[in-house]
């Protein structure tokens, strides 16, 4: 349902993407981990149809982001990107229904549920935490019936408490659709991924499931695992691996 | 010290630093440099002919005799007789009565070439304070009484409150309302990348041109919201005004007539003509606000962007918009003058042209605004 192939993209001299691939099958969560700059936001980014790869290509439910026809998978297509937040001014309610608007969908019933804001769902934006913000909009976009869902550091910035609210939500809600989950966070990606791309450097440098790379590197955990792969890869002279 | 030292070294290298905020500085800068010097051209040709004036004289006092001799050493040509043809080549013709005497009640005929055209030329008094010293009187001045020609109308010196009226209208369209949009525009693009929502809403089915147009429309009605709370004010702080002046009766007992009105034509081509000027001014607000990352970067950068082009605005109202007919943004005010001069040939043509830049600034802003330019801010080569 999620495919990247080869994907290269540049901004000036810098080479955000070197040809990176990654799949994600109907039902699978698959976290995308690495340091700042990898490429991980990047990759999201031509995913969701916003930027055009300058190499290689990217397909979503079978078509290619770059192509006037993936306007229509648009519909089908949730992304978070890294940061959002919702418009201070709205209530929660007025917010959801902006976003089942643009989706042209109305379930508004069923993201105020499990925006876990309650009664504050009518109170305005600006009054909430950042955590109840993140979970707003986590909630609006998991209930428009997406089959792909693309999540860039979905708890970036938020407290424990809505974090684990927030990947409970994922967990719970993704129902069925292929996510990719974007994360620093290793112990997130280890206990809510299906499968994990290490990336640096704009390439894949090794993937698997989670319990498989711990395996591969000798490693106590993931966040030791993805350590050691960055060292022999920089050992190796910085090239990366194939999709599983 | 060395922390409020530091506080503000911080601000400044911040705000200093910024590329986006010095292009703008630089931007304005060079604009109003541009704008000054073609303005200053445009003057300096209107004053070599608005200085030049010409004196009617023909079977007057001796005391009117020698006036006219003196207005003539001071520059003034002689004429016989007046005609309205005299007024394409002098700034002003005086006339000078057949009785005339100190103090005198002095004809001036003249153009109309803006309101601050609208006063007597100084010559006249400083002519007569002359002429009462070569005759031995106390220095006494002249009451010059101003025709002035607007098209086929003549206004008397009291329309010419009515024609500030008139072009206090205008301009207000035309100056006011592109920033209102321009300010709102910032605010509302401002807030889209502060929240970073461009992505999240360009994600969705939503393409970048039905955003783009939303944002127009919106930012378009938001803008007119506040200007019609604004003239709404304005209106009634005028009509307190006038209920004031009103109350008090006039000095010389006659009453105020008024032979040019503001017609529903009038209002409505200059509104057309503002609001073509203030979507091609949203284009452009549009392309700033989006380089912005904030609200507040936004709403100081924007308004700095379009300010300059608004300048001429002024120097239009209060001088002339002769030579200036071919820049844009004074179009409301050219629009105006043509409407009430009857003119709709030349009104219908700048119309035209208005709504012609605004199509084609939508174009451009359709063509380069793609979603890669939303969320990276540079255009995909």
């Amino acid at each position: 349902m999620i495919r990247a192939a080869g994907l290269v993209k540049r901004f000036g001299r810098v080479e955000a993407l070197r040809g990176l691939s990654l799949e994600v099958g109907e039902g699978a969560v698959a976290g995308l981990v690495g340091p700042n700059g990898a490429g991980k936001t990047t990759t999201l980014r031509i995913l969701a149809g916003l930027i055009k790869p300058d190499g290689g290509f990217a397909e979503v439910l079978g078509v290619r982001t770059d192509s006037p026809e993936f306007r229509k998978v648009k519909r089908w297509l949730a992304y978070l990107p890294e940061e959002v937040l919702p418009y201070d001014n709205l209530t929660g309610r007025a917010f959801i229904e902006f976003i089942h608007g643009l989706y042209g969908v109305d379930n508004v019933g069923e993201a105020v549920e499990i925006s876990g804001l309650g009664p504050r769902v009518d109170d305005k934006v600006k009054t909430y935490s950042r955590g109840m913000k993140r979970r707003l909009v986590v909630a609006a976009l998991l209930t428009v019936g997406a089959r792909v869902l693309l999540l860039d550091e979905p708890t970036a910035g938020v407290d424990v408490v809505h974090a684990v609210e927030i990947r409970k939500l994922v967990r719970e809600r993704a129902r069925g659709a292929a996510v990719l989950y974007s994360s620093h966070n290793m112990l997130e990606v280890e206990t809510l991924c299906d499968v994990v791309y290490f990336v640096n450097n704009g390439v894949v440098i090794d993937s698997g499931r989670p319990g498989d790379l711990t395996a591969r590197y000798g490693a106590a955990n993931l966040e030791e695992a993805f350590v050691k792969a960055l060292r022999q890869t920089s050992a190796a002279g910085g090239r990366g691996a194939p999709p599983p | 010290m060395g922390a409020f030292a530091a506080l503000v070294l911080k601000d400044l290298r911040e705000v200093l630093s910024s590329r986006y905020f010095l292009a703008s500085l630089v931007g304005g800068f060079a604009v109003l440099i541009a704008m000054g010097y073609a303005m200053g051209a445009v003057v300096k040709t209107a004053q070599a002919s608005t200085q030049k004036f010409a004196v009617v004289v023909n079977g007057t006092t001796p005391l009117g005799e020698r006036y006219a001799e003196i207005l003539r050493a001071m520059g003034g040509d002689i004429y016989r007789s007046f005609s309205p043809a005299l007024l394409d080549r002098y700034g002003y013709v005086v006339v000078i009565p057949g009785n005339f005497s100190l103090p005198a009640r002095l004809p001036v005929y003249t153009r109309y070439r803006g309101l601050m055209a609208l006063a007597p030329p100084n010559v006249l008094q400083n002519a007569a304070a002359k002429l009462a010293e070569e005759v031995g009187v106390p220095p006494r001045l002249v009451e010059p009484r101003l025709y002035i020609y607007m098209g086929r109308h003549v206004l008397t010196d009291r329309d010419v409150g009515a024609v500030f009226g008139l072009f206090l209208v205008s301009w207000m369209f035309m100056f006011i309302v592109p920033l209102i949009i321009a300010s709102t525009a910032a605010v509302s693009i401002g807030m889209e990348k502060e929240k970073r929502t461009f992505e999240l809403i360009l994600s969705t089915p939503v393409t970048p041109t039905a955003l783009i147009t939303a944002k127009f429309l919106s930012t378009l009605l938001l803008a007119l919201i506040q200007f019609g709370v604004m003239t709404a004010g304005l209106f009634i702080y005028m009509a307190n005004v006038a209920a004031a002046v009103a109350a008090s009766p006039p000095p010389s007992g006659e009453a105020f007539e008024l032979s040019l009105a503001p017609s529903p034509q009038l209002v409505a081509a200059v509104a057309l003509s503002s609001l073509a000027l203030a979507l091609a001014l949203l284009g452009l607000a549009f392309f700033a606000a989006t380089k912005a990352d904030d609200v507040k970067t936004a709403q100081s950068v924007v308004p700095l962007v379009v300010f300059p082009l608004l300048i001429p605005s002024f120097a239009a109202l209060f001088g002339s918009v002769e030579g200036w007919e071919a820049y844009p943004f004074v179009h409301p005010l050219v629009v105006a003058y043509a409407v009430m001069q009857g003119e709709w040939g030349k009104a219908y043509t700048y119309l035209a042209l208005d709504w012609a830049l605004a199509a084609a600034v939508a174009l451009v802003v359709a063509r380069l605004v793609t979603a890669e330019y939303l969320v990276l801010g540079r255009v995909r080569r």
